[in-house]
């Protein structure tokens, strides 16, 4: 339970607007016309406030699906205090895993946070390679992998990439609201073919299947009045990559939104705030913490319609009990006109911080 | 058989409940208030430890193993060699510092953490303020135990100025955190890192604490550990390490249980003489009881049971009482009594169940050994002769005989030569208490020697008291044990607390021999830095200086740590070392130390024994040169010169000053100079070695000042027992009263009579005591206390006190006689008289 309460405060960060706290800007902005190189801007952006790896996938088929997240954070709680102890929280990490499977009915999920250094907990530069003691997400020859173990879970994954990376808004520059300030450099390795094993319990399961890979960083993200976001990414069946988020308003209603889908032959096209449509298809009421979900959606892309439909309802992430911050995480099917088109996840943030007022 | 039993005990019950109520009250209190002290004092004493232990245990949650060494700290790196060990599942390293206060004045521990590591082993820490950790981070924010918060009147938002070195740091209060098991003690967390800039203490960390994956094998790994990690730092297992951390008041707490058994041990004294008169006068009664059939062994079984009994409800009542004074005790006066092992613990009652029992169980036993003799006694007499008047001297007479007494005596000498078992002086207090009791079986033979060889001349009064005395010495050394039983003890502590303030005193003016004392302040967090070592030694008013600094050792894995000192020194000549005997300085260019009595002790080092120190990682090769008397650290101490010091370590920091002044300088004019020349003000302690050695005895007499109080308690009960005694005897005699006064003797004269045979029997009384407390005190001071702290101390008898304690109890045992004897005669005298024919 308190630990929980300690996640959620540096979860935090990214709710707080960097621009309220006081001083000068501490941190490098997110500007338009950056040009992002790889395999360099895989690796870690020390000089931005906030930046994360996000790996999401199903493995295996029909009744075997399961759906699984991999979330490595990086976040520089305060400006530069020039402490020269080895100690100095510069950089926290925070690691979050979550295995779904329908049999279970709710998640199985895992996190840990530390400070960086001493080589322990690392977010390397110039490759992927993030490591929280044992647990690690970093590149290996041409691929990736995840490693990670709890009690409550494991995932040993591999990740092949198939596809160039998916840069999100104008050239990796995803804006996240009205003021341009607000919006992150951003791009995602959408198809990956990801093989393995994930241990539930005490259960291996072995599997393949396609997964997702997120990473974005940014210096200030959430606007001041954004509530929450609702975000998807789905590897469709045909190849095709989706990615579309929205930000809500406290008011009520969509703050900013945006869309990329890029075409197995490379047609990249990306989407206006006013072209992309959130609308609630189902709510889902956690008997935990009382928070309605929207866990089925449509998302409306310009003239094209498609249906977001969970894997199972209960995904919430259940990391605090007590406050408003907790969020749902889930794999899901995309469906258009009745069949399955492409699985991906879906994640929905600031629903349970609203029901609490 | 089986029915009439029942009937005949409450038959022998009525004969004496009846009669004697208020004695066998007293009897029962007497045992009550042994117990209630010993419980008392040894549920505080637990009840502290315990608290000490758990605050370690509960603090690091989960962990398994701790990894330290000096106090100092081990160096940081260590923190990435353990965490990366495969068994370990969690490593948080931990930076604890007793931290000096500016303002509020004071000290406060600070801890150090690693918040995310920390809460890995224990959830609960941070309890709701756990919302805070990012703040927590910054540097300069603390927040603080409950327990913290009250002690220093702060609460959420305040500041607090800490001091660093000689340099004020401020720390803002971020919250007080919620009282848990593992913050009941004053407190305050900050980020490690905080604490390492703040405190000057980039580089090192003081434990870190291990939890290990399920299933390792803790043995293996740490004797892994033991091969891999540098000189001086051990991993121990946690809950050891926090049982360690009470080890050292161990010795003191097992003392103080003894001494609180001792009050008890009077109160068994005081059964015995209630329960010999009680006999006594139950004589007819019993005799009745044999004659028409009841046997010899039911009877004193009957009579024992009686004793027992008393002892139960007296042992149930004391333990009632000990635990009620305990828990008034630990709620307004916390758990320290005294000597400061346990000051500033937060102390809620803990019951020990087996420490109680054992305390009660000895309350019954004191009972029932008060008891034995007395029934064994009254069973062995004979029918015929005991249902005739005048019997009960002949009764007495069977009292034991002085072999048994010398036997004891003899084994109390051979007792006292053994040594300590698991560093507690075991054998030592077997001694004593065969002295006790072998003392106490000799009395007999003792009144029947001291009244044959006292002059039978001068007043009547006095020759028929001599006379008296001379017929019925058993009487007389019922008494005579009673007041040994009381007296001896107390005049062995005596003895041995007026040695051990006589040496401490001569000690302290060894041990401070400059004319001014500058001390960066309390904690470990303060320390008077290069460049003001620099500055003092060139102010005007100096004439010379000597700078010391203070570490801990660990030489092993099982022993508490040793204290370092590193001391400018002329090894030829070292300043202010009261040594044992003289030094030999090594030959073969080794570096000497000089080592305390307990550091020899313990560790079975002498002159020329060679010791591999652990400095810095490293280890420095040594040769004992000397010993030294310590009163002060307990666990050892070793004095190592300090450019070794300096060389092996690079600290250069020194904790302490020893000023000596040019002639022209009081320490007043001198000390408004240096503070000026040193740019500090309260920061730096400047202290006269008089004021010095006032306080160390200050502390020195809070620390007995409990022993006093339990030595008063004996006395008290003793006082009782000569009471008890007396009124029992004059009611035994009512007859011979009687007849003394129908033949011409007048009360008056009676009286004085009464009194002078009192007095007479407090004045053997008394010298017995002096005698066999001053062979005690010879136990407590070679043996017990040599055993206990590894002390040696030169013997200093406290004459006045002794000889003015000697006449008071005389007084008491004559004023009790006179005051009793009125009482009896106040009653029919004619009717005792006719009672016997």
């Amino acid at each position: 339970m308190h630990r929980r309460q300690w996640l959620q405060s540096v979860l935090g960060v990214l709710a707080l607007p960097a621009h309220a706290q006081s001083g000068p800007q501490p941190f490098a902005p997110v500007v338009p016309g950056h040009a992002l190189r790889f395999p360099r801007d895989e690796g870690s952006h020390p000089q931005f406030r906030t930046e994360w790896w996000y790996v999401t996938g199903w493995l295996n088929e029909h009744r075997s699906a399961l759906g699984f997240q991999v979330t490595f954070f990086r976040t520089r709680p305060h400006v530069d205090t020039g402490n020269p102890s080895r100690f100095d929280p510069r950089d926290i990490l925070i690691a979050h895993a979550a295995v779904s499977e329908p049999a279970q009915g709710r998640l199985r999920h895992a996190q840990r946070v530390a400070r960086v250094g001493f080589g322990l907990v690392d977010a390397g530069s110039g490759r992927m390679h993030v490591k929280l003691d044992d647990w690690r997400l970093e590149t290996r020859g041409s691929a990736y992998a995840a490693q990670l173990a709890s009690d409550a879970l494991a995932l040993e994954l591999r990740f092949r990439p198939t596809q160039a990376p998916l840069l999100h808004g104008d050239g990796g520059y995803s804006r996240k609201g009205p003021e341009p300030r607000s919006a992150s450099y951003y791009y995602s390795l959408p198809q990956l073919e990801v093989s393995g094993r994930v241990r539930a319990g005490e259960r291996w399961i072995e599997g393949a299947g396609t997964a997702w890979l997120d990473h974005e960083w940014s210096s200030e993200y959430m606007a001041a009045e954004a509530l929450g976001w609702d975000w998807t990414g789905i590897n469709l069946y045909d190849g095709s990559a989706l990615m579309a988020f929205r930000m809500r308003h406290r008011a009520g209603g969509s703050l900013w939104a945006a869309a990329t889908l890029r075409t197995p032959d490379g047609g990249r096209s990306t989407f206006e705030p006013h072209a992309v449509h959130w609308a609630p298809a189902r709510l889902w009421r956690s008997p935990r913490t009382g928070a309605a979900y929207p866990v089925a959606m449509q998302l409306t892309l310009g003239a094209s319609t498609l249906a977001l439909e969970p894997l199972m309802d209960d995904q919430e992430n259940d990391t605090r009990l007590s406050t408003g911050a907790v969020y749902w995480e889930g794999a899901v099917r995309a469906v258009r006109d009745g069949r399955s088109i492409g699985r991906g996840y879906l994640e929905l943030t600031g629903y349970a911080g609203a029901l609490k007022m | 058989m089986a029915a009439v039993f029942p009937a005949l005990a409450r038959s022998l019950a009525r004969g004496a409940w009846s009669h004697d109520r208020g004695r066998l009250a007293l009897t029962i209190i007497a045992i009550a208030l042994g117990v209630a002290l010993g419980a008392a004092v040894h549920l505080i004493n637990h009840s502290a430890a315990a608290e000490l232990v758990n605050a370690i245990r509960n603090l690091s949650g989960d962990a398994d193993i701790q990894v330290s060494g000096a106090r100092t700290g081990i160096a940081e790196d260590l923190y990435a060699l353990l965490a990366k060990q495969p068994e370990v599942a969690v490593a948080s390293p931990l930076i604890e510092l007793d931290v000096a206060l500016v303002r509020p004045r004071g000290t406060l521990r600070v801890l150090g953490l690693d918040p995310f590591r920390a809460l890995a082993l224990q959830p609960a820490l941070l309890g709701d303020a756990g919302e805070r950790l990012l703040d927590l981070l910054r540097p300069g924010n603390v927040m603080l135990s409950a327990a913290a918060a009250r002690e220093l009147g702060l609460s959420a938002g305040d500041t607090l100025d800490a001091q660093s070195g000689l340099r004020r740091v401020e720390l803002n209060v971020l919250a007080v955190l919620p009282v848990n098991d593992a913050l009941r003690q004053p407190l305050a967390l900050m980020d490690i890192a905080a604490a390492q800039w703040l405190f000057d203490q980039l580089g090192r960390v003081s434990r870190i604490e291990l939890r290990l994956k399920p299933g390792t094998d803790t043995r293996r790994l740490l004797d892994r550990l033991a091969g891999e990690l540098p000189p001086g730092v051990f991993a121990t297992e946690m809950q050891i390490a926090a049982e360690q951390s009470v080890a050292l008041s161990r010795a003191y707490r097992v003392n103080l249980n003894m001494l609180a058994l001792v009050a008890l041990f009077t109160g068994a004294v005081l059964v015995f003489s209630t329960q010999t008169l009680s006999a006594l006068r139950r004589r007819t009664h019993f005799a009745l009881l044999r004659a028409i059939g009841l046997p010899a062994r039911t009877l004193a079984a009957l009579l024992l049971l009686e004793a027992l009994l008393l002892g139960v409800v007296g042992a149930l009542a004391g333990v009632g009482l000990g635990v009620l004074t305990a828990q008034v005790a630990l709620t307004h006066a916390g758990g320290d009594l005294g000597a400061g092992y346990f000051a500033r613990i937060v102390a809620s009652l803990h019951i020990d169940p087996w420490g109680l029992g054992a305390i009660a169980f000895c309350g019954v036993l004191a009972g029932g050994l008060g008891g034995f003799f007395p029934a064994l006694e009254a069973a062995r007499a004979s029918p015929a002769q005991a249902l005739r008047a005048g019997d009960e001297q002949r009764a007495l007479r069977r009292l034991p005989r002085y072999l048994p007494g010398l036997g004891l005596l003899a084994g109390a000498a051979v007792l006292s030569l053994l040594p300590a078992i698991d560093a507690l002086p075991v054998f030592g207090y077997a001694a004593i208490a065969c002295v006790l009791l072998g003392a106490l079986m000799l009395m007999p033979a003792y009144a029947t020697a001291a009244l044959a060889a006292l002059p039978a001349r001068g007043p009547l009064p006095l020759w028929l008291a001599l006379q008296q005395l001379r017929g019925t010495a058993g009487y007389a050394s019922i008494s005579l044990a009673a007041i040994l039983a009381s007296f001896s003890l107390a005049v062995a502590m005596l003895i041995m607390i007026q040695s051990f303030r006589g040496s401490l005193d001569h000690w302290l003016q060894a041990v401070l021999p400059a004319d001014l004392y500058a001390r960066a302040g309390a904690g470990a967090s303060t320390w008077i830095d290069r460049e003001r070592q620099v500055l003092l030694r060139a102010a005007e008013p100096v004439e010379r200086v000597v700078f010391s600094r203070f570490d801990t050792l660990r030489l092993d894995a099982d022993r508490p740590a040793i204290t370092l000192i590193a001391r400018d020194l002329d090894p030829r000549a070292p300043d202010a070392l009261p040594l044992v005997a003289p030094q030999r300085l090594p030959v073969d260019g080794s570096t000497p130390i000089w080592i305390s009595e307990a550091m020899r002790d313990l560790f079975g080092l002498e002159v020329g024994a060679r010791v591999r120190l652990p400095l810095a990682g490293r280890t420095i090769d040594t040769t004992v040169a000397g010993i030294w008397r310590d009163y002060v650290r307990q666990t050892g101490a070793v004095v190592l010169p300090r450019d070794v010091y300096i060389r092996a370590t690079a600290d250069e920091r020194a904790n302490e000053a020893w000023i000596w002044l040019k002639p022209r300088h009081s320490p007043d004019d001198a000390s408004d100079i240096l503070r000026r020349a040193l740019h500090v003000g309260a920061e730096i302690e400047l202290r006269e070695p008089a004021r010095l050695r006032q306080l160390s005895l200050a502390a020195f007499d809070r620390t007995f000042a409990i022993t006093y109080a339990l030595q008063v308690a004996a006395v008290v009960i003793g006082l009782f027992g000569i009471s008890i005694g007396a009124s029992a005897q004059a009611i035994a005699r009512r007859a011979e009263f009687g007849v003394l006064h129908q033949i011409g003797m007048s009360r008056r004269q009676l009286g004085r009579m009464l009194a002078i045979e009192g007095g007479l029997v407090g004045a053997l009384g008394a010298l017995a005591g002096l005698t066999v407390g001053a062979a005690m005190s010879l136990i407590l001071i070679h043996v017990i206390n040599r055993q206990s702290f590894h002390w040696s101390m030169d013997i200093d008898v406290p004459w006045f006190p002794l000889v003015a304690l000697s006449v008071l109890l005389s007084a008491c045992a004559a004023v009790t006689a006179a005051v009793s004897v009125r009482r009896v005669l106040e009653d029919d005298i004619v009717g005792a008289v006719k009672e016997d024919w």
